[in-house]
């Protein structure tokens, strides 16, 4: 009983020092709890890895979308005559007809002066014409904003990407983290539960031992008291509640006895053979009582 | 002219009863509270009232009392009857009893002669005693006192000679265990009162004793219930 007693001290020594060197409790426990986790990771990282190809491919879409697309467009063309300068040419044109109308009155068409006046009218007059036909021309523009939605979600679906790709890697060093650490619970918890193992065999190998003592026990005490054959089939154990409720028991005695008290009060009272009260005479015999009379010693007079 | 004379005196005694002895006379309780001696003496003049009563068409005068049971205090209930007969009554009332040296006979005489003004001493003539003016007492035995007819004759010459000396007779008569001799001295007198007791008298018993006085031809003019249990309280009964 010894030997299983130290055997089992032995065991559970080994499962304590295993216990503390490998700063686990429950091995295979923290093992599942750390496939889990790699579990989730895995999952995590298959989803950062589809969200960076699709990143990618939006990248490439943007890229070729924003070289498509100009920078500026037109919002507003507007033509019209310049006014000023006409009015000018044309204040112009007004003063050299008069000149040639002065000179006119002092000089032939021929003279010099004048014809170079003419020359000057026909000059502004071709000015004037030239000016009406060609218009001054304006043009507004803005920036294009398909041009600028593509530029902002390139940007921003560069950024995202570099930071998807961040996370891809960050993923892929927690996942191999957690596969290292749950195979190493793995084999923690192979060597725990042998351990285990050793301590319940060597328990129940201690138990055997007691029990079987304790029976020896038993029976040198019933041998010493002249009683042989005697085996405990089964421990006796002490009901937390009793088998019957006392208050039940109680309300169904009181109904019982009042029952019965009762029906025996009424079966006297009809088996009674004598008569009682007045009434009873006159239903029995038929005639009334015509005095009923209380004990003798009230006759007496006392 | 006798015969008139005859109904003229029983019309004024029926007047003097009905006078002395009316009809709330025996219901005094009801505005009292209980008390059992009050309750036994308004049982016993309602009795005295229902069977002495004149308006009956055939009035009674000379009445048997015979106790089913041998403990019963037939005697107590003859006098306190008789009592109550001379107290309603002008005409003379006569008890016989068959228990001369009965102390309880004796303390009841003692009680009504001291009670009644009428009477200063207890006079006695012959057998007979005087308990009141108009009330006589004799402690002798209506029957049993000789064999067969002898008997038969003597009691018939003793109840003729009470009619011609007394208008009325509480009579303690023999037991039911005597039948024949109860049946003759109830077809004698005008009619038995049974006395039974309570808790004692078995049906049956009662039920024999009436067929048997029903066949002798015997009138029964009722019944006392003595002993009567009230198993309510009396405080309580007085308060109901």
């Amino acid at each position: 009983m010894l030997q299983s007693r130290g055997a089992l001290e032995q065991a559970e020594f080994q499962l304590m020092a295993f216990t503390h060197g490998e700063g686990v409790v429950s091995a295979g426990l923290e093992r599942d709890i750390a496939l889990q986790k790699a579990s989730n990771s895995d999952s995590n990282q298959r989803e950062t890895l589809l969200s960076v190809v699709q990143m990618s491919e939006r990248v490439a879409a943007l890229k070729s979308k924003i070289g498509t697309l100009p920078e500026r467009t037109t919002t507003q063309i507007r033509s019209s005559d310049n006014p000023l300068l006409l009015e000018k040419m044309k204040s112009t044109l007004l003063d050299l007809q008069l000149k040639r109308t002065n000179l006119l009155a002092k000089f032939q068409p021929s003279y010099r002066t004048v014809q170079e006046v003419d020359e000057q009218i026909a000059k502004t007059k071709a000015s004037i014409a030239s000016e009406a036909g060609d218009p001054v021309r304006e043009q507004f523009t803005e920036l294009d904003p398909n041009h600028e939605w593509v530029k902002a979600e390139l940007m921003k679906s560069q950024v995202e990407l570099a930071a998807l790709q961040a996370r891809v890697i960050a993923n892929g060093s927690v996942l191999t983290s957690y596969r290292k650490e749950a195979k190493r619970l793995g084999d923690s918890a192979i060597q725990q539960e042998e351990l285990l193992r050793n301590v319940k065999a060597a328990e129940e190998k201690y138990l055997l031992y007691v029990n079987k003592r304790e029976e020896a026990r038993i029976g040198d005490a019933l041998d010493e008291g002249g009683i042989l054959n005697v085996a405990v089939v089964q421990k006796p154990k002490v009901p937390a509640l009793p088998q019957h409720s006392t208050l039940a028991f109680g309300l169904i005695g009181m109904v019982f006895a009042t029952v019965l008290s009762t029906g025996l009060g009424f079966t006297a009272d009809y088996l009674d053979p004598t008569f009682r009260t007045p009434d009873e005479i006159t239903a029995h015999l038929g005639f009334s009582v015509i005095a009923s009379l209380p004990a003798a010693t009230v006759l007496a007079g006392e | 002219m006798g015969t008139n004379a005859a109904v003229l005196d029983r019309q004024e005694e029926c007047t003097q009863f009905e006078t002395h002895f009316p009809v709330h006379a025996a219901m005094p309780t009801s505005v009292l509270a209980w008390d059992p001696s009050r309750f036994a003496e308004d049982q016993i003049r309602a009795l005295v009232r229902q069977v002495f009563s004149q308006d009956s068409p055939k009035p009674a005068r000379h009445v048997v009392f015979s106790a089913m049971q041998t403990g019963t205090d037939l005697a107590s209930i003859c006098m306190l009857a008789g009592e109550a007969l001379s107290n309603y009554v002008s005409g003379s009332v006569c008890v016989i009893t068959d228990e001369p040296g009965s102390s309880l006979t004796d303390k009841h005489f003692s009680q009504i002669a001291s009670a009644r003004d009428d009477v200063r001493d207890m006079e006695v003539l012959g057998k007979w005693r005087r308990l009141a003016n108009n009330l006589w007492h004799t402690p002798d035995a209506v029957c049993g006192q000789a064999p067969g007819a002898a008997s038969a004759l003597l009691l018939r010459a003793k109840l003729t000679e009470l009619r011609q000396n007394f208008d009325y007779a509480v009579i303690q008569g023999p037991s039911p265990a005597q039948p024949s001799e109860l049946s003759h001295v109830g077809h004698l007198c005008d009619g038995i009162v049974l006395v039974l007791e309570a808790h004692v008298t078995r049906r049956i018993a009662a039920q024999r004793i009436k067929e048997k006085l029903h066949r002798a031809d015997a009138r029964l003019l009722g019944i006392i219930l003595n002993s009567r249990e009230f198993p309510v309280p009396s405080r309580l009964y007085g308060k109901l």
